[in-house]
């Protein structure tokens, strides 16, 4: 009798001491089940919130909620649309949309959004209007902005947390920008705005308000509205081999601008920023990213400049483990060394270590020990046409600080 | 459930009381049921399982989300399996449970889930070729009414009735990658259905596409239904690879009689259907389905791949169980070439994330590097850096995670089955143009093939093909038999009653071509024999675990009989 599976004896035969049971087997013995009750208990919230997860899942996929709500919020042809928004600094909100209306590629925007201690922020915005046929580009702004509990640590290298502050900043802004471009890399801008500033005592009441720390002499721009004109030109250089995920090549912007007060002449100064970046590739798609910039304020001679118009360290743009605000003065420079790597498909992560200081002038007050230093990670969520959505951690002297961006 | 057929076991006889034990008595108990395994004198079978193609009412239809089936697999149960005590001492024990459905003989029976067939008998060239197929395929010299059609996504694609009333399904290759997609749906249909599983019928065939007539067709049109018109056929039609001649080369693949009641899950049973008995996870052929997977790079296991259909067979109507859609084995993924990472991760990867992360990109793995895609016509495919049990699916399965030595061993005796003539035969059905590209593919399956032989074959004993003729025990070493081992050697010990007869003879063989082994039985008495043997295994002089063959004598005719075989995991 040869052991193949075709020999093997009918239900009758094998039968000779059991008989095949028409029941279903369970799939785990009874000690099986009674072992595993504790951890079953255990895990029993947690598969609670998971099984939810999972029906909502199912369930979107049944009806298709999801394409639904788009196809509620936005036209059938996808250029005009509803979507929600979300920023910490303006808190949550919705935006309205309407993409190619003038010429291709123009976008129109009214975004409006609220969040903590009455932040708002309310914002048209013109895109890529072309002008002249498609010898200028164009792109209007009108904002209202209200923060209403802004920090201030002081001016200069070596503020204290010990004395942080905070104040109320709200600004309407009107902004036209003029831009042309000269083949696939080189850009350049024109940009003219107008911003009325107001500003008061700080509402987060965990903090004393900068009003009661300083006085309007003490501090330029306290307490005072003003309107500030700004004509500013940038010049822009983008070498990099791609624009999502870089590997090589650089870019680079230089800016110079000149912002003066319109309704007095309390307020006037010069602005220079540099901005370079450059990118090496180091092994599959590991890379390395180096940036190095700057922001130079020099006020006109008898004029000021307003503390909350200062060179800034604290900005997600700047040193990323820094509380916003952290460091104010009229230079800054910064450094930055990140590395980045690949550790899913549409999901890279890095490591970064910035380095900044501020300075009355940088050229002439830099101290090497007054370097602000920070390091941090996160990771970016990526596909073809841009970030989709990143979340860092930067880690300081004064705490951690968590940036996270959606797009 | 283990049915014992000479006395009861230490575990059995704990086990009915178990449930009187406070905690830590159970756990004592547990650990020494887990070992009283090991010091079982008798022998275990486990229970007999029923026919299941028993006469049933028709089943209710079941639908698969995808994205929610993905969810449940990859993050709630992964996340759920930590806190499975049970299974975490199996594991600690090295004690898996074993396969349900398996008889005494360590193999699988007939079933709506599966026809043992190549590995049980070589299957000839010509029935390889034929595959599941009865028939010639949709004719194409009449019209072709569509009567279905998925205009969105990706793969796009239609459903037909030729002239003679036959309906098929209609798939084409990603323009740009002529016969991948085509190729590989074909060329996996053949294997999978001489591997044993229920597979639809597919047809390669060439049509004008001036023989298709839009017929009454809903389609969705971003959200929206609305009737297919000649402009959604160009649009289909457009993104498809044409032949130069104007034809288009396609696979049709016949409707699957009966009624088609969706997908099956890879766990648990389908309440409504009686036949339905053993928990899907712990079925021998969908937990060895993992080698054979591996093997043809079908990463896309998902149970929406899957169909269970009421059929009537010989008067009789119950659920067969078929695995469809393999557009996305070999090189292809349906629509482009598989992507690199196919294979090495699941299409999210939690812990394969974490560990990139932790690593600081400091590590590469080795697919990502040395990787080319040789033809068009296949795809990324090859033996670089494939490993039968790392192979990473769509999503975790249930039943490919409880796979055990035993149930690798059952599929890698399926995979090895194939011999260098009827994978030729498996690849030619695809009529590639290019011979160089068949070839090619045929020799990565080959490659591979042996990856899985040489693998699993170094992790079991390997000893099969049990046979009792003339007084003596005859068997096979596969490993040796199958050229992954260069002589086998075995080592036997034979008891009657408990008493020791042999102790460790030695077997040898180093020529493959002289056949079996063979031990000498002790004169015919009634009893029961027990033979135990090991054999080496892998590279080098390594054991195997002790199998123990059970063979009878009957009392009237004095003839031997194998009764049961036990393989240790």
């Amino acid at each position: 009798m040869k052991a193949q599976s075709s020999d093997v004896e009918s239900d009758e035969e094998a039968a000779d001491s059991t008989r095949a049971s028409s029941e279903k087997r369970p799939s785990r013995e009874l000690w099986e089940r009674v072992l595993s009750f504790p951890g079953e208990v255990v895990y029993f919230p947690f598969w609670l919130g998971l099984t939810a997860a999972g029906g909502a899942i199912a369930l979107n996929e049944e009806y298709d909620i999801d394409r639904k709500v788009i196809d509620f919020l936005t036209s059938e042809d996808g250029r005009l649309g509803v979507l929600p928004v979300f920023e910490p600094r303006s808190g949550a909100g919705a935006q309205f949309f309407a993409r190619d209306y003038l010429n291709e590629r123009s976008k129109f925007t009214a975004t409006a959004s609220a969040g903590l201690r009455a932040r708002q922020l309310y914002e048209l915005r013109f895109k890529r209007v072309d002008l002249f046929g498609s010898l200028l580009t164009s792109a209007y702004l009108v904002q209202y902005r209200s923060q209403p509990d802004e920090r201030f640590f002081g001016i200069g290298p070596t503020t204290s947390t010990d004395n942080e502050s905070n104040f109320k900043h709200e600004s309407i802004t009107g902004r036209i920008l003029l831009g042309k471009r000269f083949g696939e890399r080189f850009q350049t801008d024109l940009v003219l705005g107008l911003r009325h500033n107001i500003v008061a005592g700080g509402e987060d009441d965990r903090k004393p308000s900068t009003t009661e720390l300083f006085t309007e002499s003490s501090l330029p721009g306290l307490e005072k509205e003003n309107l500030m004109g700004e004509v500013q030109v940038a010049f822009q250089y983008d070498g990099r081999n791609r624009p999502v995920r870089p590997s090589s090549g650089f870019e680079t912007s230089l800016v110079g601008g000149v912002r003066s007060q319109m309704n007095n002449d309390l307020f006037g100064f010069t602005v220079v920023e540099v901005d370079l970046k450059t990118y090496l590739h180091i092994h599959r798609a590991r890379i390395l990213r180096f940036r190095l910039a700057g922001q130079f304020a020099d006020p006109f001679d008898d004029r000021e400049i307003p503390f909350y118009e200062l060179s800034e360290l604290g900005r997600t743009e700047t040193i990323r483990g820094l509380t916003r605000g952290r460091f104010r003065d009229r230079d800054m420079i910064l450094g930055s060394v990140e590395y980045r790597y690949p550790i899913w498909r549409v999901l890279d992560a890095h490591l970064f270590v910035d380095a900044g200081q501020v300075a009355g002038s940088i050229f002439d007050d830099f101290k090497t020990g007054d370097l602000e230093f920070t390091f941090g990670g996160g990771f970016r969520m990526w596909k073809r046409s841009g970030i989709l959505a990143a979340l860092q951690l930067g880690f300081g002297d004064d705490g951690v600080r968590v940036h996270f961006t959606l797009n | 459930m283990i049915g014992i057929l000479r006395g009861p076991t230490p575990a059995d006889q704990h086990g009915g009381s178990l449930s009187h034990f406070v905690l830590r008595a159970a756990v004592v108990f547990v650990v020494l049921a887990l070992l009283a395994g090991c010091s079982n004198t008798g022998f275990n079978v486990p229970d007999p399982v029923p026919d299941d193609r028993r006469d049933i009412p028709p089943p209710n239809k079941q639908k698969i989300h995808i994205l929610a089936d993905g969810f449940d697999k990859q993050i709630s149960r992964q996340f759920g399996q930590m806190f499975d005590n049970s299974r975490n001492l199996r594991k600690l024990f090295g004690k898996p449970k074993q396969a349900m459905n398996v008889n005494a003989f360590d193999e699988i029976d007939d079933s709506s889930w599966f026809t043992n067939r190549n590995a049980k008998k070589q299957m000839p060239i010509e029935e390889i070729k034929r595959g599941p197929n009865t028939g010639g395929g949709p004719e194409t010299a009449g019209p072709w009414t569509i009567i279905g059609a998925k205009t969105e996504g990706v793969t796009p694609g239609f459903t037909i009735e030729d002239s003679e009333g036959g309906r098929f399904v209609i798939k084409f290759d990603p323009k740009g990658w002529p016969e991948m997609t085509t190729s590989a749906e074909l060329i996996s249909t053949k294997l999978f259905y001489a591997s044993g599983y229920n597979t639809p019928e597919n047809y390669l065939t060439y049509f004008d596409p001036k023989i298709l007539r839009v017929g009454d067709v809903m389609i969705e049109d971003n959200g929206e239904k609305r009737s297919m018109n000649e402009n959604d056929l160009r649009n289909i039609l457009a993104r498809v690879d044409t032949a130069r001649d104007g034809k288009i080369r396609a696979v049709a693949s016949k409707f699957i009689d009966g009624k088609l009641i969706g997908p099956f899950k890879y766990h648990k049973t389908r309440k409504d259907d009686p036949n339905d008995l053993i928990p899907h996870e712990h079925r021998r052929e969908l937990r060895g389905l993992r080698v054979i997977a591996a093997w043809l790079n079908h990463y896309d296991t998902k149970a929406n791949n899957s169909l269970d259909a009421y059929v009537e067979e010989d008067g009789r109507r119950f659920v067969k169980h078929f695995l469809i859609d393999f557009g996305s084995t070999l090189g292809s993924e349906g629509d482009e070439p598989k992507p690199v990472w196919t294979g090495y991760e699941n299409t999210f990867d939690p812990h394969q994330v974490t560990l990139n992360t932790l690593a600081l990109g400091l590590y590469v793995p080795s697919w990502e590097k040395k990787r080319e895609i040789r033809y068009r016509s296949i795809g990324l495919f090859d033996s670089h850096a494939f490993h039968p049990q790392k192979f990473k699916f769509i999503f975790p399965n249930l039943a490919f995670e409880n796979l055990t030595k035993r149930d690798g061993y059952w599929g890698a005796k399926i995979v090895t089955s194939f011999t260098d003539e009827q994978l030729e035969a498996a690849v030619s059905v695809a009529e590639y143009s290019d011979p160089n590209a068949a070839a090619y593919l045929v020799g990565v399956l080959k490659e591979r093939r042996d990856i899985v032989g040489r693998y699993w074959f170094s992790r079991v004993n390997t000893l099969d093909n049990f046979d009792v003729a003339d007084g003596a025990l005859s068997f096979t070493d596969l490993a040796f038999e199958r050229g992954y081992r260069a002589q086998a050697q075995c080592q036997y010990t034979i008891r009657k009653n408990g008493e020791i007869i042999t102790e460790y003879g030695e077997l040898e063989e180093l020529d493959r071509s002289t056949g079996s082994l063979s031990i000498p039985l002790p004169p015919s008495e009634s009893g029961l024999l027990e033979v135990r043997l090991r054999n080496r295994i892998g590279d080098g002089d390594k054991w195997s675990k002790w199998l123990s063959v059970y063979v009878n004598t009957d009392d009237d005719s004095g003839d031997y009989s194998l009764v049961a075989i036990m393989r240790g995991d």
